[in-house]
């Protein structure tokens, strides 16, 4: 099935009826930035079909309920009082059924009439009428048929577009996350459910079930007429009864012990797997704890060995390189007496005679020294004065030498003791210098270490996705529910196991009794085509059921190995993404993996909307070689979470995979499209654009502009 | 006179424009472990006093000045850094004994080679880069430097 073209009509932001787009089979590109139109286009698609459109973040809602918000805006605000607006949409595509190919028209259309001139976006101010589709194509046999009822049409399309795959085959981008939940199993079942070619087995099933039932009432009202054992036959009716009910109220409570015991093997292996982290931890732990010990300790030696170095420089080192001055200064203050001493004459000693002596002589007028008279101002007078000042002058200096001497004395003391602690200088100060070398050599060497051990701390807990911050509590914690969920799996386990016993039990004594039953029927009981026909298709029940459970483990391989096909092919350019998708055969829960089966839990939106597409898109395929019905398949904008690339290699495997698809998207950037126009496999381009006779500076009302296509391949 | 009692009483002298040199490189509280090298101000003026002496840079004060502290508590606080001042000065005097009967005289020597010591240091520095001597290690390096 391909579609051909699709027009608009004042539908949304299209402006008139000049909006035409063409295709074929293959890859069909609609580019476009935001606000040009893809969204709408889109959701022409779906309103022709069904009647609705999709209302942002919200849902699919009827036309019929949403007065004039979907008809163009610019067609409103230029009509007048009285005038009909047309909002159409027509779809032309083609459906191949035995190497005959039809092709089908089909065109929905709404009426508007402008009631008065109140304001045009004013819901009150039109007379909307309810849309009208109608449906045109020709029969293998070459009658042209025409569907003009929505009862006829809807059921037409039921045909060839089963409600259950709708919503798969045709997205929004945005609605992706309802269809495949990774965080709720029951979307994935139900893909499977309305995708694939599974749910035939299933309907066989049930379809063998009522036949079987059927045939039982037929066969046992027929034996009950027969009978010469009414009372016989009454009793085992009643125990058939019986047994029956038993069976589904057992097969009932078996299933409800199933799905626990899937839920309990989930838990199990998210328990383990967290354990598993904790348990690598510790020695990490441990090897960090050592490391910040040991940063600790030799930060604190280089601490000390600086802070005893400036001591030292404080009080000793600063005086380096002065020896050669301090034993200068040795001699100076040797010397000292030397010095005094070496040119000194002999004169009479200053304190001879004693001052007494030379104040009597004054007195006297006499001196004694020389023997002759001292009268005031004499010779001799003057120089019994002058030695008295002398004198004065002499016990002065001798004080003061005195002091001199001592002080000489004790500076005589300074230079050998400053040179003696000036001796070891030079070594004191390269052992200093060394032991700081080496211990900061060692601190970058803990540094180093330490930095890889918290770096494999990290990975780990990053791979795990669980906080370590506690990590002796959860363990604690964790061992308990592991223990807890072991003995509860155990525990069911033996419930199913008995369950099924007694299932069994119970379905031999239904065999046995359904035996006992035929046998009340007399001998002509051969007659009793049913008898026969309930064997058979007991047989058959039995044979549908083994295929069907076969059947579904491998539909799940199938679709777990061809989405990882697509995957790969997608992802193969950018070496940062990993692992690959894993979905449990009997939980449905979907995830990411490594080769080891860790399941990796840290990822981002992009690569959880490959995963979602890529899965999606194995269904498909894998229904399409199944059912040899090839769905169109449509898109907006399914690739905003990925980067260029991803959105290149994504756009180049849905060619590969469906035979056409239509996708809608504004990630192509202006530097890949020559790149895109080149690729054989897209067949058809149009580009979005928004027309617009104001002035492209100012900001534009929606009336005041329409979206345009150009097509570019 | 007591010579020893009045040298320890009096407080060399500085230029006023020296002090900022002296507070970058010391904790004024005494704090040993502190990020400057020298735990008090006295240290950094006998590290300029030294380092005139050493490399022959000799000036007579300019005014203004100032002076924060006396030979005494150099002495208590640093004894053979002081005793070494001592010997240096009597080295370097013209006349070694007139400075041994008055301790201005000898004060004064101190004082000149401190002040040259400081233009030796600003002279490092504006070669060097103002921030040259912010760590210790380059203290470490001019004592290095320095020939027996």
């Amino acid at each position: 099935m391909y579609i051909k073209n699709i027009q608009l009509e004042n539908f949304q932001c299209y402006y008139k009826d000049d909006n035409s787009f063409e295709f074929q089979n293959g890859l069909n590109l609609i580019l476009g930035s935001i606000n040009k139109g893809k969204s709408k286009l889109f959701d022409a698609f779906y309103w022709v079909l069904f009647g609705e459109i999709y209302i942002t973040r919200d849902n699919w809602y009827n036309t019929n309920r949403l007065g004039v918000i979907f008809i163009n805006d610019r067609i409103k605000k230029e009509s007048t009082s009285g005038d009909v607006i047309n909002c159409s949409v027509t779809l032309k595509f083609n459906h191949g059924i035995e190497d005959e190919d039809i092709d089908y028209t089909i065109k929905r259309i709404v009426r508007a009439e402008r009631k008065d001139d109140s304001e045009w976006h004013n819901y009150s101010g039109w007379i909307t009428a309810n849309s009208v589709v109608e449906m045109s194509y020709k029969t293998p046999e070459g009658n042209h048929e025409i569907l003009d009822s929505e009862g006829e049409v809807e059921h037409k399309l039921r045909q060839l577009f089963p409600f259950e795959i709708r919503d798969y085959i045709w997205f929004q981008g945005e609605a992706l996350d309802k269809l495949i939940d990774f965080s709720n199993k029951a979307t994935f079942e139900q893909a499977i459910k309305y995708i694939s070619y599974y749910p035939r087995y299933e309907m066989l099933a049930e379809i063998i079930d009522l036949a079987r039932d059927k045939i039982d009432k037929v066969k046992n009202k027929k034996i009950k007429a027969k009978t010469g054992q009414k009372k016989e036959y009454e009793r085992l009716d009643k125990l058939i009864t019986d047994k029956k009910e038993e069976i589904r109220l057992r097969k009932k409570e078996l299933g409800d012990k199933e799905s626990e015991l899937v839920q309990v093997g989930e838990k199990l292996l998210e328990t383990k797997t967290k354990l598993e982290a904790l348990h690598d931890f510790p020695p990490l732990e441990k090897v960090r704890l050592e490391h910040e010990k040991n940063l600790s300790e030799v930060k604190n030696k280089i601490e000390q060995i600086d802070n005893l170095q400036k001591q030292k420089f404080q009080q000793l080192w600063l005086l380096k390189g002065t020896e050669k001055l301090i034993v200068n200064s040795k001699k100076i203050l040797i010397d000292y007496d030397k010095v005094r001493t070496k040119n000194q004459k002999y004169t009479l000693p200053d304190d001879v005679p004693p001052k007494l002596y030379l104040e009597a002589m004054l007195d006297a007028k006499w001196c004694l020294i020389c023997d002759r008279p001292a009268d005031e101002d004499s010779d001799p007078y003057n120089y019994i004065q002058s030695r008295i000042t002398s004198q004065e002058e002499y016990y002065k200096n001798i004080e003061e030498n005195k002091n001199l001497q001592s002080t000489i004395q004790l500076f005589q003391t300074y230079p050998d003791e400053v040179l003696y602690k000036l001796k070891g200088i030079n070594i004191q100060i390269e052992k200093t210098q060394d032991e700081i070398d080496e211990a900061i050599n060692l601190r970058t060497e803990i540094s180093q270490n330490l930095r890889e051990a918290v770096s494999a701390i990290d990975k780990l807990m990053s791979k795990h996705g669980i906080s370590l911050s506690t990590g002796t509590k959860q363990s604690r914690e964790l061992t308990s529910k592991l223990s807890f969920l072991l003995d509860r799996k155990e525990q069911l386990i033996e419930i199913i196991t008995k369950k099924k016993q007694t299932i069994n039990l119970l379905e031999s004594e239904l065999k046995e009794a359904q035996e006992n039953l035929i046998d009340t029927a007399p001998a002509d009981s051969d007659k009793i085509k049913e008898i026969q026909w309930a064997q058979i298709t007991q047989l058959l029940k039995d044979i549908v059921s083994h295929v069907k459970e076969n059947a579904k483990l491998e539909l799940i391989e199938c679709i777990e190995k061809t989405a990882n096909k697509h995957y790969f092919n997608i992802t193969k350019h950018n070496k940062a993404v990993d692992g690959k998708i894993f979905i449990n055969k009997e939980s449905y829960k979907i995830s990411r993996i490594e080769d080891d089966l860790y399941q990796i839990t840290s990822g981002n939106v992009g690569n959880d909307t490959l995963m979602k597409m890529c899965i999606i898109n194995a269904m498909l395929s894998l229904n399409q070689e199944v059912t040899g019905i090839s769905y169109p398949f449509i898109t907006d904008a399914p690739t905003s979470d990925l980067d260029d690339e991803t959105t290149i290699a994504y756009l180049k495997s849905l060619a590969t995979t469906f035979s056409q698809s239509i996708i809608i998207t504004k990630d192509v950037s202006k530097f890949r499209l020559s790149e895109i126009v080149k690729e054989k496999k897209v067949k058809v381009i149009y580009e979005l654009n928004t027309y617009t006779d104001q002035k492209v500076d100012e900001r534009l009302k929606q009336y005041e502009a329409y979206s345009v296509a150009k097509k570019i391949k | 006179m007591n010579y020893l009692a009045d040298l320890y009483t009096i407080k060399p002298r500085y230029e006023k424009k020296n002090r900022k040199i002296m507070e970058s490189y010391s904790e004024i509280r005494g704090n040993l472990e502190g990020r400057k090298v020298f735990s008090q101000l006295w240290q950094s003026y006998a590290w300029a006093a030294i380092l005139g002496l050493i490399n022959e840079r000799r000036r007579k004060l300019d005014s203004p000045y100032d002076s924060a502290f006396d030979l005494g508590v150099i002495h208590n606080n640093g004894e053979t850094i002081c005793k070494g001042l001592i010997c240096l000065s009597i080295a370097k005097a013209e006349d070694s004994y007139d400075c041994l009967k008055d301790p201005k005289l000898l004060i004064e020597i101190i004082e000149e080679y401190a002040n040259g010591g400081f233009d030796y240091i600003a002279e490092m520095l504006s070669e060097k880069g103002d921030t040259y001597l912010d760590s210790f290690p380059a203290f470490l390096n001019e004592l290095l430097d320095r020939s027996l």
